[in-house]
Order: C-alpha cells, then sequence, then structure tokens
C-alpha cells in the first residue's frame, strides 16, 4: 500500500473555501433543515481564529484542549505556544513554540479529544464505552436524551455531537460546584445549544415535570441507578432506551431486576474494552542475530521474536512494522440497556 | 420518533431464538410475505396495528394474536441449594410420546404444548426455579411461535445482518459501527468520503447522523449495496445527502471523459434514436446530477475519510486516492480484519504527516444478567474482537527546516 504525495498547505489553501465547524452551533441552530441547505451557511473559517476552542496535540498522552486569545501563552511541557501565532493558522498545522525544536499539531476539538484531554473531576467513561452506549441508546439528530450524572462532561461532550441538529442533552449532576464547572465547559466547548446542564439529584427528584413523556433515552451512571428507574420511566417514551454504565455486577443485577419489574423488555448487558496495538519499525538492514546468551531466554527464542515470519514488508521500503499489544483498561463498566415496553403493555 | 410502523416502512421481526429478519411493509404487487423461518405468515394488518416493541403470537386457532410482555425471571432469596446429583438422564423423565407432542401441536398454542410438556415431566418439580425457568424458556422456543416488532435502527440493522451473514457487513458488528463514526468524527454538517463494503449500512447510519446537513460521497465500483440505506427509512433530506462517486471518476486523469460522466450524444444521432426519448432525458439527467456531485466533491476537501472494505487492493485504492482529498486536521478510519497491512498502514502514517494514528481492537462481550446467575454467555464460536479500527488525524508537511532534521521532538512525541 503506497500513499501518495499530500498537497502542500499552500496548494490546499487555494483549492479550497470556506470549512465547517461544528463547534460554532450559534448559526447551526438557525439554518433551516432544508435538503439542499448550503454548506456555507454552517461554514466557518478553516482557520483557528480568536475566542475558538482547539486542540493541541503532542503526544498520544498530551492532548490540551485551550481556548485561544490574543495575548495568552499556553505553557506546558512541550514548550510556551503563544496564542497569537496559533490564531489564524489552518487546523491541522504544527504550531511551534517559540524557542523551537518542539511542535504541536493544531486540530478540531473532536468528542474523542475532548475526552482525552479534559479535567477529571470524577472517572470519566472512555471511547468505547462512550461509542457502544451512543449505538445503544440510538442518539441522533433531533433525539432528546437525558444523562445522570454529568460528571466531568465526557459522555455529554460526544451525545452532543450525535444530537445535533435539533436534539437535546438534558444533563444532570447532583453536586453543585461540579454541575457549575461542567457548565463552564460546555459553554467553552460550544456545545450549548444541544446541552441543557442542571444541578438535580434525579434519584429523588426525577428528570422534571416538562421533560414527562418527552425523552428517547436516558443514560445513567450514578452509584445506585436502580433508584432511579421510576423516574426515568416517566420521562422515556414508550419504547425509549434506558442505558446504565456500572462497574460491579452487583450494581447490574439490582437495575436489571428493578427494569424488569417496571416493564421494560430486551434487558442486555454489555462489556467492552479497547485494544490498543502498537507498532515499531524494523530496519531489514540492521536485523542482525544476537550471538552472546541472554539469561532467562535462550537463542533460539530470541531469533524467533526478531524475525516474525508473517510482517510483510512494505511496497519499496526495506522496513518491515512490528505490532505489539499496548497495556489496556482491564475493565472499565457493565453497561445495562433496556426498552421501555410499548403502549398498551 | 414513530410508534407503530407504517405501511412502506421497515420493521425487524425477532423470533424467540434469537433470528433477525428485516421486512419491507408493503400492500403492493411486490409484497412480501411476513414469514420468519418455519413460522406461519403474519397478516399485514395485524402487524400494522402493534406499536414496534409488541409482541405477537400464534394462537391455537392459528392467528396472531398481541401479547404483553411478562416478567419471565424467577428470583429466589434462598440459596439454591438443589442439584443433579440424582437426576437420572435416561430419557425417561418425559411421560408424553413424541407422537402424543405432535397431537398437542395440532390443536394446542404453543404456550399450552409447553404447559403440558412440563406438567408431564417426572423432573420438573423437583427443580430448582432457576432450572424450570430455563427448562421452560427451552420447550418456549421449541414450540412457541412468538416474534418482538423491533425498530430499523443503526444497531438492530446490523445485530440483524451480522446475525444473517457476517459477510454481508464485512464482519463489521454495531460496536465497531459506531466507534468509526464517533473516531471519525461524524457530525452533522460536514463533508466525508466513505468506502462501504458492508450492505450501505455505514453510509445510512452517517446519513442519519447528518440529518440532511453535510455531503457523504460515497464511492463504489461494481456494485452499489444500498440495503442498509433503504432500511433504515431514511428521510428524503437524510438521503439527499448521500452521493454516489465512481472510482473511474476519481482515478482517470480525465474525469470528465470517464464512462461514468461521459455526456450522451446529441439526440438525433444514430443511437439516440433508438432509445426513447424519455430514457433518454432521464439519462441525461443522471449524468447532469453525477456531474454535480463530481463536481462539488473535487471543489473543496473532506473532512473525514471512512474505508469498510474486505478487499485489501480496494482498501489501498480509495486511501491513495481519498487521502489528498482529506482536509489538514480531517480524520481517517479505516476497519480491516487483518493485523498486517493495517500495521503497515500505521507505521506509515505515523512517520508521515499524521498523527494520533491510533489502531484498536474492540473486545465486547454480553452477559446473562440474573439474580445469582450473571455471567457472560457462553458461546463456543464467539468472537469477542472483531477485527481492527485504524485512525488518524492529517496534518500539514513539516516546514522545510524541520525536514532538514531539525524536528527532534518527533521521537519522543511518537511514542505512544
Amino acid at each position: 500500500m503506497s500513499l501518495t504525495k499530500h498537497p502542500s498547505v499552500g496548494e490546499f489553501l487555494a483549492g479550497c473555501e470556506e470549512h465547517v465547524n461544528p463547534y460554532r452551533p450559534a448559526r447551526l441552530a438557525l439554518c433551516p433543515m432544508a435538503a439542499d441547505a448550503e454548506i456555507s451557511d454552517v461554514s466557518t473559517s478553516d482557520t483557528a481564529r480568536e475566542g475558538d476552542f482547539v486542540i493541541l496535540w503532542g503526544s498520544y498522552t498530551q492532548i490540551f484542549g485551550i481556548v485561544l486569545k490574543h495575548g495568552e501563552i499556553a505553557n506546558n511541557r512541550f514548550g510556551n505556544f503563544h496564542h497569537d501565532e496559533i490564531i489564524g493558522r489552518h487546523f491541522g498545522s504544527r504550531v511551534r513554540s517559540r524557542r523551537g525544536g518542539l511542535w504541536l499539531a493544531l486540530l478540531r476539538p473532536s468528542p474523542e479529544f475532548i475526552t482525552q484531554s479534559l479535567t477529571h473531576r470524577t472517572q470519566i467513561v472512555y471511547h468505547a464505552d462512550i461509542s457502544l452506549l451512543r449505538a445503544l441508546l440510538d442518539a441522533r439528530p433531533g433525539h432528546i436524551i437525558c444523562e445522570a450524572g454529568t460528571g466531568s462532561g465526557s459522555v455529554s461532550a460526544s451525545l452532543s455531537r450525535a444530537l445535533r441538529p435539533n436534539g437535546k442533552l438534558y444533563t444532570f449532576e447532583f453536586h453543585e460546584e461540579r454541575q457549575k464547572q461542567a457548565m463552564a465547559d460546555f459553554s467553552t466547548y460550544g456545545v450549548l445549544d444541544v446541552v441543557v446542564s442542571q444541578h438535580r439529584d434525579v434519584c429523588n427528584h426525577g428528570f422534571g415535570e416538562e421533560l414527562k413523556g418527552q425523552v428517547h433515552g436516558v443514560f445513567l451512571d450514578l452509584p445506585a441507578p436502580w433508584a432511579a428507574v421510576p423516574h426515568v420511566t416517566k420521562c422515556l417514551v414508550f419504547g425509549g432506551k434506558v442505558v446504565a454504565f456500572s462497574p460491579c455486577v452487583e450494581q447490574v443485577d439490582k437495575t436489571a431486576t428493578e427494569l424488569r419489574r417496571s416493564g421494560y423488555f430486551d434487558v442486555r448487558m454489555l462489556e467492552t474494552l479497547a485494544t490498543n496495538w502498537g507498532v515499531k519499525r524494523q530496519d531489514a538492514t540492521k536485523k542482525k542475530r544476537r550471538t552472546e546468551g541472554t539469561t532467562g531466554t535462550t537463542a533460539a527464542q530470541e531469533a524467533e521474536e526478531e524475525e516474525p515470519k508473517d510482517v510483510p514488508k512494505t511496497s519499496g521500503t526495506g522496513e518491515q512494522w512490528l505490532s505489539y499489544q499496548m497495556p489496556m483498561r482491564s475493565h472499565t463498566g457493565y453497561l445495562l440497556v433496556a426498552t421501555r415496553a410499548p403502549d398498551g403493555d | 420518533m414513530k410508534a407503530k410502523p407504517t405501511l412502506g416502512s421497515h420493521v425487524v421481526l425477532r423470533d424467540l431464538e434469537g433470528a433477525q429478519k428485516v421486512f419491507l411493509l408493503s400492500s403492493g404487487a411486490n409484497r412480501q410475505e411476513l414469514r420468519m423461518g418455519k413460522y406461519s405468515a403474519i397478516p399485514l394488518e395485524t402487524l400494522l396495528s402493534c406499536p414496534y416493541g409488541a409482541i405477537l403470537r400464534r394462537e391455537a386457532d392459528g392467528g396472531w394474536q398481541r401479547v404483553r410482555h411478562s416478567i419471565e425471571v424467577a428470583e429466589e432469596t434462598v440459596e439454591v441449594q438443589e442439584n443433579n446429583q440424582h437426576l437420572a438422564q435416561d430419557n425417561s423423565a418425559q411421560s408424553l410420546s413424541p407422537s402424543e407432542v405432535r397431537d398437542l401441536k395440532q390443536k394446542c398454542s404453543g404456550s399450552e404444548v409447553v404447559e403440558a410438556l412440563a406438567s408431564n415431566s417426572a423432573t420438573f418439580a423437583s427443580k430448582t426455579k432457576f432450572a424450570q425457568e430455563k427448562y421452560l424458556k427451552k420447550k418456549a422456543q421449541k414450540h412457541v411461535q412468538q416474534v418482538t416488532l423491533l425498530r430499523p435502527s443503526v444497531m438492530e440493522l446490523c445485530e440483524t445482518y451480522y446475525k444473517q451473514s457476517r459477510n454481508k457487513v464485512c464482519g463489521l458488528r454495531y460496536d465497531y459501527l459506531s466507534s468509526l463514526l464517533c473516531q471519525a468524527d461524524v457530525r452533522s454538517g460536514a463533508r466525508f468520503l466513505v468506502l462501504d463494503c458492508a450492505a450501505g449500512l455505514v453510509a445510512g447510519a452517517m446519513a442519519q447522523q447528518l440529518a440532511g446537513l453535510g455531503e457523504i460521497y460515497r464511492l463504489f465500483r461494481g456494485s452499489y449495496p444500498e440495503k442498509g440505506l433503504l432500511e433504515l427509512d431514511l428521510s428524503e433530506s437524510e438521503k439527499s445527502c448521500v452521493r454516489a462517486i465512481h472510482l473511474e471518476a476519481l482515478e482517470s486523469s480525465d474525469p470528465w471523459s470517464s464512462e461514468w460522466l461521459r455526456l450522451p450524444e446529441a439526440p438525433g444521432d444514430a443511437e439516440g434514436e433508438a432509445i426513447a426519448p424519455g430514457r433518454a432525458e432521464a439519462r441525461l439527467t443522471r449524468i447532469t446530477k453525477r456531474h454535480n456531485d463530481f463536481k462539488s466533491l473535487e471543489a473543496k476537501a473532506v473532512d473525514g475519510l471512512i474505508v469498510v472494505a474486505e478487499d485489501a487492493d480496494l482498501c489501498a485504492e480509495v486511501l491513495e486516492l481519498g487521502l489528498p482529498r482529506l482536509s489538514f486536521g480531517g480524520r481517517v478510519c479505516v476497519f480491516g480484519h487483518h493485523l498486517q497491512p493495517l500495521a503497515a498502514l500505521q507505521g506509515a502514517w505515523r512517520a508521515g504527516n499524521f498523527v494520533d494514528v491510533r489502531l484498536t481492537q474492540l473486545f465486547t462481550r454480553e452477559f446473562q444478567a440474573l439474580p445469582l446467575r450473571t455471567h457472560p454467555f457462553m458461546v463456543a464460536d464467539a468472537n469477542l474482537c472483531e477485527g481492527f479500527i485504524l485512525c488518524g488525524s492529517k496534518v500539514g508537511e513539516a516546514e522545510p527546516q524541520e525536514a532538514a532534521g531539525e524536528d527532534s521532538p518527533t521521537k519522543k512525541q511518537r511514542r505512544s
């Protein structure tokens, strides 16, 4: 598989007009849901601008979300990055620190990057679970979804993308200070056209009168999700889905029993984990068998490790790519999903 | 979200054994008989009168009736002590002979047959509540004809196709599909290039997410499977985002003369006379639409590129054509079943102009969640991990002085 040369920045910019930035939702909300809606109605510039929330990507564990402001400097382990030198650059640029040397990639703030860059005020839900719960909830534009609790807002950011345009995410947090911080984050992310954040304990006070019978899906990330089930039933439409995320089997068990008693069907319990694979280059010319025996492994074993027979060479070059499994989270939580019985059952 | 299926829409039916099938509810000439496996056909009117989620059961008189969902889960507070120490495994427990069961099935409903089987079993009463529940469930699977109506959502269709045949959807399981949509940052208002060999389900799910805003350029060569696109019951506005682009047009140095984009000969030509004027007009409209679609693709870079294909060559070809059309900062996501070609790409991308290059496998398994009996389902041939997703963000070229070797952080930065 060979890759063609990418166009240069100049070539690219010359052939490209305005671009779409979904994190500028105010204009999107005004845009009609017409089949032939012109994309330019919702587009903004392809470059990072003053006031934009952007991602600076340094490495797989060093991902920063910042709001660009004239005169400010982002300091991190890669150096000092002057916002004025980032403002006006197009997304996908490499931005450099003043002292030179290190660069960061300027990227759009997708919910995946937000999850990896946000401040952890609580345990957060990660990508594999988020993408699965989004499928289980059938979250899509125009739908209304409830979330409790908000936590650090990792799930909320992803659901807001799934529900836009015309959908709404009502997210509830019983910890007052955390709710305020989450609210400020949502404002930064520019998702307040879709997200409504409230301070409320849903297990005791429910989801509110105005949502009665209006909600298409409910996501519960609570210590005692079973206690919220009666309130979920009040706000969920017939045939709507409820998903609970819990780390313990006992929590799932109690919630499943409560859901079945309350007339839910298709109660399913799932676990999903992400296995990540790394890759390293092995130069065919440098490859030589070590003769000195090392303690613990025999020379034969080592030879096998060095020369896997099933790794194909990449075209043209004399290099091989060797895959290896990276450490992974061994457990996050279980997802329990159930469907509210239809009208008349 | 409508509560009931309507004429012209699709519905997924699931039987007691878990088999699922999609049906088009149509009364026209090409009406599809609503028949699941060996079950008798379900009258269309009965189906149309039920909401999604309803259960229909075949009664003794042969008719299909809606039944309520029942809570069929045994709960036992005392610890289970009984075991199978004294259980005779000589098939002598059932006093009804096979022919008697056959007769019963002629006269009674499925649930009555199950009741008769249980009451004529010498061991049933001595079983624990848990074991009784399992027994009844197994017998019901065999003798009761029952279906559940399900909404044709992305998740439901993906599971249905996957259960019917993994090849139909390139082995793309629902968790992978959803992860692809997230990793490629599929969002309303953006532009995407996609190679979808998974029955059109990927393009369909993307169209649902775009909700009429943005574009999906769906590449194809030869066949253009639309099953998923059709069965999702998308609105006209959602469907309008999906534009077919023949690979031939992209790879040609002179796309406008490619067969796919070539304008028909002027009417009145020798060839033109042979075709009815109406058809010539339809062809012109079709080609004009292709022209517009192709122009709109080439006018601007795309925000995301998604590739789901079994064929490695096709996958490589699409990446070669698609990556130059991907905007800087844009996401690329490839789904595949083989580690090696993806690992080679991963290595090349990381050494080139991509960041956040990740190769991920999803391990997903389902559990039986029942009181005191919660454990993973025991399946002999499960694929807990089903393929790989490779994704990354495209970045601009390093500046000339960086290319000269000053780019010292790369080594440190690229360590994961």
